[in-house]
């Protein structure tokens, strides 16, 4: 069992209805072996020998609806509970227990124990462990139904779908996960290595060389010159001169010398520089397209559900803005902190090797930079954390606003969609404040520490020369090497900053590679050639959180009927047809299609037999032809013309100036909704689907267009499986069959006439809607139902 | 009849009014109806539709090359009688300001210059063609970047 979720334990429920269901559930002992701990011992020490567990679930409410753990077991047998580990615990023999239900409404779930006459008990908890309560009431809804091996249905034995359950990666460890994307660019990777490398060496050089310049050359020649000015005799001044001239000659070729070797290593450093940036700017240019390319690929393979809980601005900067920090990460951070590294290094060996004390004073200060690095590196991955979410949050409202910039204007909010914007970049503010004022007052005191080292070294090494340790040289020496030294030193706490921020960008980035896949690919697919388009829903049940959305639903379809679903808004409909198009895959239950599991069919050669229409017809920016191309690019332009004529589309596309080269807009702005949706429709037909999905098609168009769309869409229809959903009552007149959903269950099937005569459910609907109709004036009737049951949350999940 | 041979038997001649009356392979005439290029960029020379004056299709040519030569020329001169798209061969020079942009250049109809109010005004059309819609809504049409001289591709290289 996840640590995630402690409290619900369902007795083998890792084979729920299937054939190994009662094998499982036999052992109990294996079962209570998946219980934590603590729980493991309790539940054991409860059951009676040979009972057997059936489910576990912690309350996590008292009767005053405080916080505290309770108990409630079921066993083959009893019901036993206690509502905080305080109280004896309560048993109920199953005889006894008529009904367990579960309930939850606005954040409080109750699970009642109901006998024949009265409540037994009932238990309350927060709307988190809805679904374990849920699990309990179903177990015990099939133990009092005695299931029996014989009741599953072999076709059920497939895997079931594991939920998307994001693994929270270690911070900094993030980072490191990285190298799988670097992988592929190990070849220039160690190129650029290769070259810090070498640059790093020859950056070293020329400090080096003004030890000897001074000591070999300055300092001497300057010693003999003081000597003989002190000789003052005559007849040596000659010779004294002389020697001093063939002295200075020689002095300027050895300079000479060390300085065209200077020159040299600098240049050297230069071009090594320059080739190592360049190469791994290179390589961290493909890095990161291959981690816009990976995670928006995974991302297209996210559920809806997904989509449904992220904000669109939120995904849009996770893929652009996130990936170019870890790009600048990888070229230019990581590059120099190598680059840093091994400088620091190499200097610390150098200045070691030329004396020992001098090199201990340099890098006095080193430990407590060091520390204060890591001192400070939490509140830095925190504080960038924020800052990204506080960035996220921005172009959340960008992604929100400007799609919707219509409503905007139409409700005259512009000023305050822009006093939400401006509250969102204080947000913004604040939470970069905060950062800042840990960095920046991180940096000033890396550079006051080095002047402080600076000034010990100055110190130590005028005191080694006072007493003849070393000479002038050397401590010249020291001195261009600490330069570097220290500056490397910032440079590297700087790189603290960027890590950080590298590696709160790579936490959100993985944040959404680590998510599987809401429907997951069959292990052992089975390929489909022509389908015939008979639909299956074999008691399919859909959850969404904790609310039963789709509850056990049974419905056959044969190859080319069309079926109508009716229900209120919150009804399931669009749950129904998201379960057959497998954009959800279902709690329990099944949906077949010519007879075998959905589940089974590899996922994009699966949907390439359905067509959708949706309510509002999405256009992408692109040609009309592009648009109505889109699920088969490959498509001939005598294709794409013969479904937009079958769509009605070809004469109104004509009409436009640049014909079927036309550009359409994200949402298509320059069309009309009719208009739109003929697209769509071609779109539809273009790929011949043998299952069409018809989403309120025509809901959001007049009646003059919907009669256009309609001729469009009985060409669409034939010869199809259909399926669809329509509030208007009156565009269904042709489907074969009428289904009438309500509260995720089948109510009603049946033909317009026979359904209406019945005046059942179908009836009732139908005769409100025409009443709203005339009530209204208008000749049609009104386009959404009054919500039968006003308890109902929500829309259509 | 197959397509091509339908083609092949339509006629077209201008009438009194200097509307364009076509002549169908069965007999069939319609006049007033005006020649559309359905995929104007990604094939001008196919896909012509002859819709009559209320928009409806009277005809698809599918390809061009299946008309009587004599009715290929009608058609050719009437479609290019109709369209204004004039071809960039040139640009001499593009002055910014306030987020849109003043083009001057020298086009196949002479030099003009236009106003664009969006980069998404430039798009790329097939592998090195290019489109610019001005704040009319004329179209100019470059039919190869590549092709043009290295100032012009220069200053296209911001846009595109």
């Amino acid at each position: 069992m996840s640590r995630g979720k402690p409290w619900c334990i369902l007795a083998a429920k890792k084979f729920p209805r299937t054939g190994h269901e009662q094998r499982t559930l036999t052992e109990t002992y294996a079962t209570c072996n998946q219980l934590p701990e603590p729980l493991r011992d309790i539940v054991q020490g409860l059951l009676e020998p040979g009972e057997s567990l059936r489910a576990v679930f912690q309350p996590d409410l008292d009767d005053r609806l405080r916080y505290c753990e309770g108990l409630v077991v079921l066993t083959d047998r009893r019901l036993l509970a206690r509502e905080t580990p305080a109280v004896a615990l309560r048993a109920w023999p199953l005889a006894q227990v008529e009904r367990v239900q579960a309930r939850d409404r606005g954040g409080l779930g109750t699970l009642e124990a109901l006998g024949p006459t009265a409540r037994l008990a009932c238990w309350h908890h927060t709307v988190g462990r809805a679904g374990a309560a849920r699990d309990l009431a179903d177990a015990f809804d099939r133990l009092a139904a005695g299931h029996a091996p014989g009741d599953l249905n072999p076709d059920d034995e497939l895997a079931v779908p594991e939920g998307e359950k994001p693994a929270a990666p270690a911070n900094v460890r993030s980072l490191f996960r990285l190298f799988r994307f670097a992988r592929a660019h190990t070849a220039a990777l160690a190129l650029g290595l290769l070259l810090t490398l070498g640059g790093t060496a020859a950056g070293l050089v020329p400090p080096y060389l003004t030890w000897p310049l001074v000591d070999k050359v300055l300092e001497p020649y300057q010693d003999h010159v003081k000597e003989l000015r002190s000789t003052s005799g005559t007849s040596d001044r000659q010779a004294g001169l002389r020697s001093i001239e063939r002295e200075r000659d020689a002095g300027f070729r050895r300079v000479g010398f060390y300085l065209i070797a200077f020159a040299g290593a600098s240049l050297l450093a230069w071009v090594l520089g320059w080739a190592q940036g360049w190469v791994l700017a290179w390589v961290s240019e493909r890095i990161s397209a291959d981690l816009r390319n990976t995670t928006y690929a995974h991302l297209q393979k996210l559920s809806l559900e997904f989509f449904g809980t992220k904000r669109t601005g939120d995904l849009v900067a996770r893929i652009s803005s996130d990936t170019d920090r870890i790009c600048s990460f990888l070229s230019d951070t990581l590059v120099d902190f190598v680059a840093d590294v091994l400088m620091i290094v190499g200097t610390a060996v150098v200045l070691i090797s030329i004396d020992p004390i001098l090199a201990a004073a340099t890098l006095c200060t080193f430990p407590i930079i060091a520390w204060l690095t890591v001192h400070l590196r939490d509140r830095l991955t925190h504080g960038f954390l924020h800052g990204g979410r506080a960035w996220a949050e921005m172009t959340s409202i960008l992604a929100d606003t400007i799609p919707g910039i219509r409503v905007v204007k139409a409700f005259a909010q512009e000023k305050r969609e822009a006093e939400r914007f401006g509250a969102s970049n204080l947000r913004i503010i604040a939470a970069n404040d905060r950062v800042n004022k840990v960095w920046t007052f991180f940096w000033p005191a890396v550079a006051l520490l080095n002047q402080v080292g600076l000034l010990v070294v100055w110190v130590v090494g005028a005191w080694e020369v006072f007493s003849g340790r070393v000479t002038v040289g050397v401590l010249v020496a020291f001195l261009a090497y600490i330069g570097r030294f220290y500056a490397r030193l910032e440079s590297m706490s700087r790189m603290a900053t960027n890590t950080q921020k590298a590696a709160a960008s790579s936490q959100r980035l993985f944040e959404i590679l680590d998510r599987p896949p809401g429907v997951p690919e069959p292990a052992h697919p089975v390929h489909l050639g022509k389908i015939r388009g008979a639909i299956e829903v074999r008691n399919a049940s859909f959850r969404f959180g904790s609310r039963q959305v789709i509850d056990g639903v049974s419905l056959q379809v044969k190859p080319g009927e069309m079926i109508g679903l009716v229900g209120t808004t919150g009804a399931g409909k669009s749950t129904l047809v998201n379960l057959v198009c497998r954009f959800y895959d279902v709690s329990e239950g099944a949906v077949l299609v010519d007879g075998t599991d959905v589940r089974s069919f590899p996922i994009a050669e699966y949907r390439r037999h359905i067509g959708i229409v949706l309510q509002d017809p999405f256009l992408f920016w692109g040609t009309i032809a592009e648009n109505i191309a889109y699920g088969k690019p490959e498509a001939t332009r005598a294709e794409i013309v013969a479904a937009a004529r079958t769509a009605r589309a070809h004469e109104f596309i004509l009409q436009l100036s640049d014909g079927y080269d036309s550009m359409v807009g994200e949402r298509g702005h320059t069309l009309s909704g009719g208009e739109r949706q003929r697209i769509s429709i071609a779109r539809a037909l273009l790929i011949d689907p043998s299952i069409l999905i018809l989403d309120e098609a025509t809901s959001s168009v007049d009646t003059q267009t919907e009669r256009e769309i309609q001729e469009a869409l009985d060409n669409l229809v034939r010869g199809r499986t259909t399926i669809a959903i329509a509030h208007r009552l009156s565009t269904l007149h042709h489907a074969d069959r009428l289904v009438v959903l309500e509260h995720g269950r089948i109510v009603e099937v049946g033909q317009h006439a026979n359904l209406l005569a019945a005046g059942g459910r179908y009836a009732q609907l139908y005769q409100a809607q025409m009443q709203l109709g005339q009530a209204l004036g208008s000749p049609e009737p009104p386009r959404e139902l009054p919500p039968a049951l006003p308890d109902r949350e929500g829309g259509d999940a | 009849m197959s397509d091509k041979a339908a083609a092949a038997a339509i006629h077209l001649q201008h009438d009194a009014f200097g509307r364009l009356v076509v002549t169908l392979a069965n007999g069939q005439t319609h006049s007033g109806v005006v020649p559309v290029r359905a995929f104007p960029f990604s094939a001008p020379d196919q896909w012509i539709s002859l819709c009559d004056e209320t928009g409806h299709e009277v005809l698809c040519l599918i390809d061009l090359a299946d008309l009587s030569t004599e009715t290929y020329a009608r058609l050719s001169a009437e479609l290019s009688r109709r369209e204004f798209v004039p071809r960039i061969l040139r640009i001499l020079r593009v002055v910014e300001g306030g987020g849109s942009s003043q083009w001057f250049v020298e086009s196949d109809r002479g030099d003009t210059s236009f106003k664009l109010t969006s980069e998404d005004n430039i798009r790329r059309m097939g592998s090195d063609g290019a489109l610019l819609i001005d704040s009319h809504g004329i179209r100019y049409r470059i039919t190869s970047v590549p092709q043009l001289d290295s100032h012009s591709r220069k200053v296209l290289r911001q846009y595109l």
